[in-house]
């Protein structure tokens, strides 16, 4: 008896493991970018992310680790360190790695880092440069300004973790110093429909078209037509052995035998 | 002689009952096996119902307090249509209601002076907001278990097999819609 409520245990706990393995592989999160930034909200300007990907290149060279930057106008309703964690997981980033990720519409934000980079910068480095370079300028809606400070300053930390030099300047300039620019930003810009699906749902696999719900639908159709098919084709021979074995097999069998 | 004629007629009636009502049940069986497999698509639209309610709530939460009747109400609804147990009508009548209170938050929202002095959210209880939730319901409605589901019932549900199948067990498939 104990026995089996044990196994009984051991498969419903099997059971809910793989309802949340499947439910994990459901979601579906933005592909990983051709650069260092995917600003999907559009409220990053041209030259922050120029500098971005030069200052990329540089802290690659320095400690082989690039600064992410990706933007969102919602989560909805899934928390911001879960989601950028589970973006770096997915964009298969590495352990130098850092990801910042600005949720517009939900003035939320959140840092994810590589396991070499956590351990060169301890939580309480972390929380200091995110209140101390980023959290104010994000809140004034001064994007270019809160990512430019941060990433220079997170650069510039995890170089230094690492006991290598890394040089930051002619890089953020514009940012640091022109204040309309960065106010220019505080307001999303238009974005096209498709961007505009990615950047307001936390999964990005809803963009099923009329087109594609369409082709489910006709697959559907077709699928059962098919099977229509089939059936009638079945019942068909279905009938025909049974007929046999009724009306004809008798004969066969009362025919004389030789000896 | 003629018992064995009687026999086999008698064979041969139970053999067709038998046919017929094995071939009903695994026909209609099968038959919904696939609109179930539609239903992930259903499921799909509806998290973006849910999610859309958690962005409306996400702006609105800035602007009137969380005690409000109409913020609570959105809150209410997308709470009844992420409930897991709920059934597909229980669904579909979430998410009716979610249409009209989202609707009635964001018009709240709109004539709300914090949000008129705030280009951002302006923006977001004008414009993307209402275009997210008109999107979201029109790609739910239009979901191809819906139609999928419809078809399945009209046959089943007006068929001498399909009688049979609903006899034994095969039950029609639930549909997305309030009645």
């Amino acid at each position: 008896m104990m026995d089996r409520r044990v196994w009984a245990m051991a498969l419903a706990l099997l059971l809910c493991l793989g309802l949340l393995v499947s439910a994990q592989a459901e979601e579906e999160y933005p592909p990983r970018p051709q650069g260092v930034t995917a600003d999907l909200a559009a409220v990053l300007g041209d030259d922050l992310t120029k500098d971005l990907e030069k200052l990329s290149s540089r802290l690659e060279k320095a400690v082989g680790g690039h600064v992410y930057v990706l933007t969102r106008h919602f989560l909805g309703g899934v928390e911001a360190q879960r989601y950028a964690d589970k973006v770096f997981e997915v964009w298969a980033l590495n352990e130098n790695d850092a990801l910042l990720l600005l949720v517009i519409g939900e003035d939320s934000y959140a840092l994810a880092l590589g396991s070499a980079a956590k351990g060169a910068l301890s939580a309480e480095t972390r929380t200091a440069l995110l209140a101390g370079h980023f959290r104010t300028p994000f809140l004034a809606r001064q994007y270019d300004t809160a990512v430019a400070e941060l990433a220079q300053n997170l650069a510039q930390s995890l170089a230094k973790a690492k006991n290598a030099s890394l040089d930051c300047s002619g890089l953020f300039g514009q940012s640091e110093t022109s204040s309309s620019a960065a106010q220019a930003q505080s307001t999303p810009q238009p974005i096209s429909l498709n961007d505009f699906w990615n950047s307001m749902f936390a999964r990005d696999d809803y963009g099923a078209t009329e087109s594609d719900n369409d082709q489910i639908l006709k697959d559907w159709q077709d699928a059962r037509r098919n099977e229509e098919t089939r059936v009638n084709w079945r019942a068909v021979i279905i009938w025909a052995i049974v007929i046999y074995f009724l009306f004809f097999r008798k004969k066969t069998r009362k025919a004389p035998r030789r000896r | 002689m003629k018992l064995r004629t009687g026999m086999a007629f008698a064979l041969m009636l139970l053999l067709i009952a038998g046919s017929v009502v094995f071939g009903a049940y695994k026909g209609w069986s099968k038959e919904k096996a696939p609109v179930e497999e539609t239903l992930a698509g259903l499921e799909s639209m509806l998290q973006t119902r849910v999610e859309s309610a958690y962005n409306v709530l996400a702006v609105a939460k800035r602007h009137v307090p969380q005690t409000d009747e109409a913020y609570k109400k959105v809150d209410e609804d997308r709470a009844r249509l992420e409930k897991a147990s709920s059934t597909l009508e229980e669904k579909a009548a979430a998410n009716e209601d979610l249409a009209r209170d989202a609707a009635a938050l964001l018009e709240i929202l709109k004539n709300t002076d914090s949000v008129q002095a705030d280009a951002r959210d302006k923006m977001y209880v004008e414009s993307y907001l209402p275009q997210m939730l008109a999107q979201s319901e029109e790609k739910t409605v239009g979901a191809a278990y819906n139609q999928a589901a419809a078809e399945f019932n009209e046959r089943i549900n007006n068929s001498f097999s399909g009688w049979i199948a609903r006899l034994l067990g095969v039950k029609p498939a639930q549909e997305f819609i309030v009645k």
